[in-house]
This record gives C-alpha cells, structure tokens and sequence, in this order.
C-alpha cells in the first residue's frame, strides 16, 4: 500500500515513477529539488554544529602528551576512580530500582495513579534548581538533612559533601533520585507492551510471582532493560549537572567525574586541550558501547 | 447422605482456611504497598520540600535549625519580582534571554525538524535514512565532549558572546529527537492524503504547509515543550565563552555580562554568589532567601561552592 494509491494505479506515471524512483527516491525533478532544499538547512546545521566540533575535538586532543601529562596528574586517578563508581552504582542501582518500582507501577487503582504522579516529578522539575536544593540540603552547619537529624536524634550529622566517599555518595544519590523516574516509566511501557494473553497463559500454567518474573517478565524485558543500561551509561559518562551543582567536584578536587575534570581543566585553569583529553580518555568505553547499542538497536528493530 | 454433609463440611473449613490466609496475605501486601508508597513519597518530595522551604524564610532566618517554616515569607519572591536585590538587577533581562533563547530554539528546532522529516519521511529522498541515522548519533556523543570544543567553534563563527551560538548549539541538540517523533509520528498518517493533494496540483511547500503541518499539530506541541524546556535548562553551553587558552584572568572576566546571560546560567553562574542565581529562575522554581551570609555558610571548610573557589584550590 506504501507510496501508491488507489487513484495512482494502472496510469502511466506508475511506469515512469518505478523507473525514476532508482534515480532519486521516486521523485520528479522540480519535487527532488523542494526535497533537497528541505534537508539542507538541517544537514548544514549538523555539519557545522555536531560534526564539526566532533571532529574539532578530536584535532584538540590528538597529542600524545598530553595524556602522559593528564595520566600523570593525581586528580585524574581519583577522577578515574570516581567515574567508575559513578558509572557502576548510578546506573545499575537506578535501572534495578526502575526494573522493580515499574512493577509495583503496574498494580491496578487510583492511588497507583496518584503515586506514580508524585513519582515522576523529580523528572519533571528542572534539574539545576534541585540539584542545588540537594547541596543546600547536605550543608554540614545548617542543612536540611542535619536539621531533621538534629531534630530526631539531638545529635550533630557530618558535613556531608566534606568527605569524599559521602560527597560521591550525595551525587549517585542524587542522580538516582532525578532519573530512576524516566527509566521506570520506560520499563513501565515496556511492560504494558507484553501482551496479556502470554502473561495470563503463564498464569494458568502456574508461573505467578517470582516465578513468573523470572520465567516471563524478565527475559521479555531483556532487550529493553538492556538497551536502557547502554543509553543510561552513556547519557551518565557526559552528565556534568549532577556532579557540579551536587558537590562541585568536591571536597578539594576529590570528587570530579571526566566530564567535570574535563570542564574544569578547560575553563578554571584554562588548559582546554587536557580538558578535551579528560573527556576524550573515556572514549576506549563509549565507542564499544555505541556500537553494542546501535546492533541492539537493530536486532530490536527486528524483533518488531 | 452423612458423607456428603461430612464432605462439605471439610470442604467449607478448608476454604474458610484458605480465606483466612488469603486475606493474611493481602492484608500484609496492602500494608506493603502502604509503606512504601509512603517511602516513595518521602524520597522523592524531600528536595523540592527543601527548595520551598528555604525560599520561603524570612531573610537572615536560613540558619536556624527548624525543619519547617516558622514564620514564611515571601520576601524573597518579592525581592525577585521588584529586583529589589543587587543580586537580582538584572533579573527580567535575564528572564527575557532565557525566554527569547527558549522561542528561537523551539522555532527552529521545529522547522528543521518539520522540513526534514516531510523530506525523509513523505517525500522519500533517497539516503534519507541516512540523515536521520545521523542525526541521533547526536545524542550518543557524551555532552561533555561537545561543550568544550563549541567554546572554541563560536569564537572561530564569530559569535562567541552571542545568543546565537546558544541558540545554534541547542538547535543541533534538539532536532535529531523532533525529527524521530516526527517521523514516527507521521507513520500514523495515510500517505494517501498527500499524494491525492499531488495529482491535485498541490507542490511539495503546500503540501508542506497546508496539510503536513497541520495534521502534526500534536506532535508539534509535544516536541515544541520538549525543546523550550530543554533550552530553558540547560547550562553547560549557556555559559559564555571566556577566553581560552593564553591568559585566563581567574574571573571569569571574559564572560558574558549578566545582560546577556540567560537564567539558566545566572542560575548558577553568579559563582561567587550562588543565590542571586537561583533566584534567578522564581518563575518556574522557588527562590531561596537572599541573603548574602548564606553564601559565606556555603563553602563549609574545604567543601568549595562550585565555581569560583574551585578556581583557587585547582
């Protein structure tokens, strides 16, 4: 039914289309033009503001010394270390929170309604504005969250984002507070795709709870949750926001991520190449990644 | 006839049994959902609690130990909306930035995604799986990677300094997802109506015009959200370029002035004093009480604000 209708067949423009159709995609010439002129503001848009920059920061971080000078500098071991923890709990204790929250999501009535409504707003709220709302909240002097421990237990909490671990801490926190949201509302749609006949039959054939989580549910989602942790990781590796406004990369330098150490070692000491090196030495982890996600991307295109 | 009345005897104290567990059960799974549900909420209200909180303190009251308002205020809306405060001077300026930087974003955002996706997806232009293939590696390139070399892109295009290197980078950003929804989005339109409009005479800008984007109005809507609030937040290329490489004089001197800065950025970019920022945004968020003591409580010891005193300890 695709690109002809019923009025188009049987005339002689069929003929002629089929056969300029290998030429230019079925269009005639006066349409082929109008067609290229409505690509060509956004292909010159991509080119000169993603392609090029791309390719402008690869330029800027071709130089081999300056990795042995940025391996060499301790902030970016830490840095290293940082992103790696960042990375591994942010994203898995996310999707793994998201995987079970949309479960319980799924269960019938209107205060499920009403929750996953609540739910959802820290998604929704703009991010700098909570973010520093979170490192307010965490001052060691007068913070919310001292304040209520205070209030509770009449003793004095730590000073939260002065100690490195519990500054990392605050910022996978609070990345898990701001995303988990949008992921289970994925799994959520994820899961109201599989069609109830195979989870009504699998109930008749005994496999209800766990069992049929494990059995059913999972291996459906799979794919899903899958492609889900590739993008996250992704979209977690060039997150700037959570650790700057969190901790600020903070206490003393302790607690940056690439992305932050990269900003930071192009606009606070003015050394944009090493900047560009710090962002671009986690390449050897997206580049795999990109490709394991595109494939995926596929196979599920497939499947549907 | 005995064995029968025994039976259903047996029969009704199993079930009764049965219900008793049965209702066991469904008790502890409400009370379950009752706690957490109620965890739910406590988790995820905690910070936006906090944002309330603070902006409505009475100003000078921030370091009190309450853990809710005594006395609330609004001096601190107040103080935004009159500009009361030397923080805050530019404030509607800065709201006009954000709020021309979010319009120009959404119109061109639509446009090109519009345009693109009428070519790629009605017209069918050969290789135009390409383009869009293309364009979502857009989101695959970490965010960070780009930021850095666009400072140095704007000042090679001239428009460093300028809302327009904003508004360009947030375009590239947010056309690739207008023109996935839109493509998606047109599949559930018959291509039919277009090629009637064709043996009708209609040229592909009619047809553009008169009945593709009429028929995308709810696609245009949401992906038109979608981009002003994507402009609106963002802060990482909304920071304007300080000079880079060479003398770099610690500053931020370089940067824009506050005139030019969109909220976003005044959001926090006011570095040194982190309130005038977020008041900076009241019309969408809550702003906290001004009051430049809280800005000496912030660094707390070795903890710098970010920004500015990152400066001195890197």
């Amino acid at each position: 039914m695709n690109g002809t209708s019923v009025i188009d067949v049987g005339r002689p423009a069929v003929r002629r289309r089929t056969l300029s159709r290998s030429l230019r995609g079925g269009l005639k010439g006066g349409e082929y033009t109008w067609a290229v002129a409505f690509v060509v503001p956004y292909i010159a848009v991509f080119l000169t503001f993603v392609a090029y920059p791309v390719v402008y920061g690869l330029w800027m971080g071709s130089e081999a010394s300056l990795y042995r000078e940025l391996f060499a500098d301790p902030i970016y071991q830490t840095t290293v270390v940082n992103t790696i923890l960042y990375l591994a709990l942010g994203v898995n204790v996310k999707m793994f929170l998201a995987l079970l929250l949309s479960g319980f999501f799924m269960r019938p009535g209107w205060w499920m309604k009403a929750l996953l409504l609540i739910f959802v707003l820290p998604w929704a709220v703009p991010q700098i504005s909570t973010f520093i709302s979170i490192h307010w909240m965490l001052n060691g002097e007068w913070g919310f969250l001292n304040n209520v421990i205070y209030t509770l237990f009449h003793v004095e909490g730590p000073s939260w984002l002065n100690d490195r671990w519990s500054a990392l801490g605050a910022v996978i926190v609070s990345h898990i507070w701001k995303w988990t949201p949008f992921w289970t509302l994925i799994l959520l749609a994820g899961r109201m795709a599989i069609p109830l006949e195979i989870s009504d039959s699998a109930k008749v054939d005994g496999a209800t709870g766990m069992r049929g989580f494990v059995h059913i549910t999972f291996p459906l989602l799979a794919n899903l949750y899958l492609i889900c942790t590739l993008l996250s990781t992704i979209f977690l590796l060039g997150d700037f926001n959570a650790v700057n406004f969190v901790s600020g990369g903070g206490p003393a330098n302790q607690g940056h991520v690439l992305a932050t150490l990269g900003i930071r070692n192009a606009f606070d000491i003015a050394q944009p190449r090493l900047g560009v090196a710090a962002v671009m030495s986690a390449l050897p982890l997206v580049i795999p990644l990109v490709i394991v996600l595109m494939r995926k991307l596929r196979t599920s295109e497939v499947q549907i | 006839m005995s064995t029968i009345a025994a039976d259903a005897r047996l029969a009704t104290r199993a079930s009764s049994r049965a219900h008793s567990s049965e209702r066991l059960r469904r008790y502890l799974r409400n009370l379950g959902t009752v706690v957490l549900s109620a965890v739910i909420v406590v988790w995820t209200l905690v910070p936006l609690y906090n944002m309330v909180l603070i902006s409505l303190e009475p100003e000078g009251d921030v370091f009190t130990d309450h853990i809710w308002p005594r006395v609330p205020s609004v001096e601190s809306f107040w103080g935004v909306l009159t500009q009361s405060h030397w923080y805050l001077e530019h404030f509607w300026r800065q709201f006009a930035n954000s709020l021309y930087i979010g319009v120009m974003v959404t119109f061109f955002a639509l446009l090109f995604g519009t345009l693109t996706s009428f070519a790629i997806g009605r017209m069918r232009i050969r290789h135009g799986w390409l383009v869009t293939n293309a364009a979502l590696l857009t989101y695959v390139i970490p965010a960070s990677f780009l930021a850095i070399p666009f400072y140095r892109i704007m000042q090679n295009y001239g428009l460093a300094n300028n809302p327009w290197s904003v508004i360009a980078a947030l375009v590239a950003f947010a056309t690739p997802y207008a023109i996935f929804v839109f493509q998606e989005y047109g599949r559930s339109i018959p291509i039919e109506v277009d090629e009637s409009a064709r043996i009708d005479g209609a040229s592909p800008p009619q047809i553009y015009l008169r009945i593709y984007l009429p028929l995308m109005a709810p696609a245009l809507v949401a992906v038109g959200t979608y981009a002003l609030l994507l402009a609106w937040n963002e802060y990482l290329v909304s920071v304007p370029a300080p000079v880079l490489e060479g003398e770099h004089d610690g500053a931020g001197g370089a940067r824009a002035v506050p005139q030019q800065r969109p909220v976003a950025v005044e959001l926090h970019d006011g570095d040194r004093d982190h309130l005038r920022g977020t008041a900076g945004r009241d019309l969408l968020r809550v702003p906290p009480a001004h009051d430049r003591r809280l800005d000496d409580g912030r660094g707390q010891g070795l903890t710098p604000p970010p920004g500015a005193p990152r400066r001195a300890l890197g």
